[in-house]
């Protein structure tokens, strides 16, 4: 595949993500409660969480700032914008896997939400490593 | 003359290819040192971060703890804790779901159970309220029904540690659960079946007559008086003070 679609891809997961971590920083700073598929509460009990908080900032927040960087480097041109997102992708990967296994072993409740997350991240990460290694 | 020179230029295309695949090789070994590199500082910083965030579970997990320290030792019959014998009484109206009863549980509570409760000067009673919505309710039941195994104060301890969003629709059968097993000698499956029970709609009942007795419009609110004395609501706040004035027999 070439950097021009690796690129498209990256941009467009970005995107999705951008969606969804935006839509939790909402739901928190708004105090709503997250739409879980399915009527669970398994969204609230994992925002409730301790977990959904890292240093005090909120766990959203921080995926949000992570896609809207992704975004940027994935525009942007040159190797140094190359190895950043690649950093940032599999801080983003590396974290959420993290998340899911504490939702599921300690909190005991997942997100769906969380779990699309994840997902994005981990296409992000491959897609970014990629980009990184064939340029 | 003419093979010569094809000769030559066979051999500049050899070289040149060995070349070009020299740089190929050596550009591919710089990127995988590169990939290297980024994989090595991005398990660091999750690393990290893994750290803080246990940092802070292991804060509320401390806080969760605590209860079984906080009342070790300490009487508890029902919604009481404390010495059936301590000179003054304390009534506390709360509801699991405020967040101020949360705070004060968590924070002057502590201070209050150490230097009145169990050196048996006070004895206090949680007087449990269901006003801010369902999940009150269902916290609330289970609460009382704990407190049919003595175990009340531990488990609103715990609770309160782990307050969610009010009506959220956090306070779930697992969350309760969860909450439960933070509580030793609590049997949750009793409290389940207890919380269903018509002794605890007559606690709560009565819990709710009371406050409109005393005419409490706020969670929390606290009456202090003399052990079989009438109780007065605490006036700013103060509630040492209040403890103070009423072992003081004023």
């Amino acid at each position: 595949m070439s950097d021009a679609r690796l690129r498209t891809a990256a941009l467009v997961l970005a995107v999705l993500g951008i969606g969804v971590a935006g839509y939790l920083t909402y739901v928190h700073y708004a105090d709503l409660e997250p739409v879980c598929a399915g009527g669970g509460h398994g969204c609230e009990i994992v925002q409730a969480s301790p977990q959904s908080e890292l240093a005090g900032i909120p766990v959203a927040l921080l995926g949000l700032l992570g896609y809207l960087v992704l975004a940027g480097v994935n525009l942007a041109a040159g190797e140094a914008a190359r190895i950043l997102g690649a950093l940032v992708a599999l801080v983003g990967f590396g974290f959420s896997v993290y998340l899911t296994v504490e939702s599921v072993t300690v909190i005991e409740a997942t997100c769906q939400w969380c779990l699309a997350s994840l997902g994005l991240m981990t296409a992000l990460a491959g897609v970014c490593v990629a980009r990184l290694l064939r340029a | 003359m003419s093979s010569r020179t094809a000769e030559k230029a066979k051999a500049r295309e050899a070289r040149l290819a060995a070349e070009q695949a020299e740089a190929q090789r050596a550009t591919r070994g710089r990127r995988l040192k590169l990939l290297g590199l980024v994989l090595a500082l991005a398990a660091v910083l999750v690393a990290a971060g893994i750290l803080v965030s246990r940092s802070g579970s292991d804060d509320e997990k401390e806080a969760t703890a605590q209860p079984e320290t906080l009342f070790a030792g300490i009487p508890q019959d029902g919604a009481w804790l404390g010495d059936p014998q301590a000179p003054v009484v304390v009534e506390e109206y709360a509801d699991l779901q405020c967040p101020f009863c949360a705070r004060f549980a968590t924070g002057e509570l502590p201070g209050i159970v150490s230097d009145y409760v169990r050196p048996g000067k006070v004895r206090i009673r949680l007087r449990l309220l269901t006003f801010l919505g369902d999940d009150s309710v269902t916290a609330g039941r289970f609460a009382v029904a704990a407190g049919q195994q003595d175990r009340l104060w531990p488990f609103v301890e715990a609770f309160y540690a782990q307050q969610g969003r009010e009506n959220s629709g956090y306070v779930t059968a697992d969350f309760l659960r969860a909450r439960a097993k933070e509580v030793p000698d609590l049997d949750a499956d009793q409290a389940f079946t207890a919380a269903d029970g018509a002794p605890v709609t007559k606690q709560l009942d009565a819990n709710q007559q009371a406050a409109q007795a005393a005419k409490v419009d706020a969670t929390p609110t606290f009456l202090v008086g003399r052990r079989g004395g009438p109780l007065a609501p605490v006036d700013g706040g103060d509630l040492r003070g209040a403890l103070d004035a009423a072992l003081a027999g004023q």
